[in-house]
């Protein structure tokens, strides 16, 4: 049985959404669950829901880290935080794979120091599941954990990204593009052309450049870029999508004829908010580290937390970090002559 | 290759033009606009790859970085005595022309071959090629980390062991898209040639210590030296066990120079304590030379 690790206390709502969403996950995945954090709080939390015969245990950890802790600081000075003991149990081999919720920037160092990296990769990379236009996925990677990336960063990334396409949304060919500012192959600036060129010559299907917009269109699966573009664009996204959904609801309450409009098309209405909504994507795993760490937004609800918890499982049972070794320890191989 | 470093450095451009006129034809077009087929043999890629790397070590040279040892991987053997002043450049850059005459004609084309085994234990990559032999040749011709190991004989046998490492477990066996099967006994006709030659050029002293090829050993002298370049023709190269020796002695810090980053990534599979980087271009140069010029200000102040 695999074996995840939740941090309970990191997400703004913690820890009702992760000890909901890790009872699901427990009971519909047949996964053990870890629940990280302060015993009494989490043990009163517990108790509200039934979970006999599933395996959920508790952790204690001492500390909490917040949304407003400074990531490096909370990294260095909460060691007895749930995201360092839900780490640590991974790196124990007492668990497969750690899910936060918490504050991105503290668990991301956590994990990426507490775990270390794959021997073959550079650095490792974050990367978030986009809903696509065509009803699917598209993967966009690094979205933070990196600020300055070189060229064969991009390419590792690349071949992280489609290895963990392969394994949780089951395409087998996954398509791999670039983000840049044209398709052309000489448009965006001298990282994206030199990724460009190192790109092509890798074993992916690599389909060439795409524009932001692409993002979300469902033309391509897996999309690279520089860790500084990839926040910026994910939180760009994220803006956007809370601000269309703020004027929609606006617009529909205005008048009694678009509240009676409104009633109509409820359905449509939730099924729209179903597909854009990011808890059913289940969080951006951090590819390219020793063990399995997947991390949630803090607004989490049990659903996205439920997902998370599905996606980490999924990742381990896919051997997705023995995929990426294969894959980029294969070369460059050092012949004499 | 090397353009770059040619057009910034002026220590590059020289060691360009020293290998033109060493050589009789301009080997820096070759490095700077030659088609892949064309670097592609032998005899064109291994005076190619030592210009561009002794040019990179000329400019880390004169910019007052000095070696405490030296190494090199195969054909790098060569660049490693330049660097350490027992081989003159132009002798070394024609002896090396010859060399990939020499291995290009000493198997006639399509008996030999060379293979890849990732993921696999060295001693059973040997152990593989003894099965696989049937009466061929078939052996480690570098032992490049733990991971990367790469065979080399007969065709027929070379692709034996390539399906007794898939059958085994190894994460991937691939055959390589080269001419020969060098750092085989097949070589043995080249080594002879070879070595007529080497024992016509003189070695100076060596200002510092070089790890062998083929023994994975400390040699100080140009005469060992010459031996080193003559034995390794026919047998493996010994890479992680000469990379083992050197951080043995105690060495912390590895520069790679040359095309590539090749070494450098083994070397991340060998030992990840020590710092690794590689000089190739006029960007990784000025990385280097940073990093370096950083942790002697470290050293001084401890």
């Amino acid at each position: 049985m695999i074996t995840v690790a939740v941090d309970a206390m990191g997400g703004d709502h913690a820890p009702r959404p992760e000890i909901e969403g890790a009872i699901s996950a427990a009971r519909e995945y047949d996964i053990r669950v870890l629940l990280v954090g302060q015993p009494a709080e989490l043990k009163r939390e517990l108790a509200r829901h039934s979970h006999r015969g599933l395996a959920i245990e508790v952790v204690p950890a001492s500390e909490v880290i917040t949304m407003h802790d400074s990531p490096s600081q909370a990294f260095r000075k909460k060691k007895d935080s749930s995201a360092h003991v839900a780490t640590k149990l991974v790196r124990t081999g007492q668990a497969d794979a750690v899910f936060s919720a918490g504050n991105t920037g503290a668990v991301m160092a956590v994990a990426r120091f507490g775990l270390g990296t794959l021997p073959s990769v550079d650095r490792p990379a974050l990367a978030a599941p986009f809903p696509t236009s065509k009803g699917g996925t598209a993967v966009l990677l690094d979205v933070g954990a990196n600020v300055d990336s070189k060229p064969a960063h991009l390419v590792q990334f690349a071949v992280m990204g489609e290895i963990y396409y392969r394994v949780i949304f089951g395409t087998r060919k996954p398509k791999v593009a670039l983000l840049s500012i044209g398709q052309e192959e000489m448009k965006g600036n001298e990282l994206t052309r030199e990724a460009h060129s190192l790109l092509k010559r890798a074993a992916l299907q690599f389909v060439g450049n795409v524009e932001g917009r692409d993002i979300f269109s469902g033309s391509v699966d897996v999309i690279v870029c520089d860790g500084f573009i990839g926040n910026i664009a994910l939180k760009i996204s994220e803006g956007v999508a809370q601000h269309i959904g703020l004027l929609l609801k606006e617009a529909l309450q205005s008048t009694l004829r678009s509240q009676v409009g409104y009633v109509l098309s409820r359905q449509a209405y939730h099924s729209f908010r179903k597909k854009i909504d990011y808890s059913e994507y289940g969080g951006a795993p951090l590819l390219g580290v020793r063990g399995v760490a997947v991390i949630g937004h803090g607004s989490s609800n049990a659903l996205a937390v439920k997902n998370g918890v599905r996606v980490a499982a999924e990742l381990v049972r896919g051997k997705v970090n023995e995929k990426i070794e294969q894959e980029l320890s294969a070369l460059p191989i050092a012949v004499g002559a | 290759m090397g353009k770059d470093l040619a057009e910034k450095f002026p220590e590059a451009r020289a060691v360009f033009a020293e290998a033109d006129q060493a050589l009789g034809f301009p080997v820096s077009e070759l490095c700077f606009a030659g088609s892949e087929d064309v670097l592609k043999l032998t005899a064109n890629t291994q005076p190619a790859i030592l210009t561009v790397s002794v040019a990179a070590y000329r400019v880390l040279e004169s910019r007052g970085v000095r070696p405490d040892y030296v190494a090199g991987h195969s054909l790098g053997e060569f660049s490693a005595l330049v660097a350490a002043g027992a081989l003159d450049f132009a002798d070394a850059v024609r002896l090396v022309r010859r060399r990939g005459e020499y291995m290009q004609s000493a198997v006639p084309d399509g008996t030999g071959a060379m293979a890849a085994i990732l993921g696999l234990a060295p001693a059973q990559v040997t152990e593989l090629c003894r099965q696989a032999a049937e009466g061929e040749v078939v052996s480690p011709a570098n032992l490049n980390s733990p991971e990367q190991t790469v065979i080399s004989g007969h065709a027929g046998a070379v692709k034996r062991a390539v399906e007794l490492a898939s059958a085994s477990g190894a994460k991937r066996a691939v055959m390589l898209p080269v001419s020969a099967p060098f750092h085989s006994e097949l070589m043995a006709p080249a080594q002879r040639d070879l070595e007529v030659d080497l024992r016509k050029i003189s070695f100076h002293p060596m200002r510092v210590p070089m790890v062998t090829n083929a023994d994975a050993e400390i040699v100080t002298s140009g005469d060992e030296a010459r031996e080193s370049l003559i034995r390794q023709v026919v047998l493996p190269v010994r890479w992680e066990a000469s990379m083992r020796t050197l951080i043995d002695h105690g060495v912390s810090m590895f520069v790679e120079t040359g095309p590539g980053r090749v070494l450098s990534g083994l070397l991340r599979q060998i030992d990840r304590s020590v710092h690794v980087f590689n000089v190739e271009d006029e960007k990784s140069m000025n990385a280097a030379l940073e990093r370096l010029a950083r942790a002697q200000s470290e050293t001084a102040e401890t």
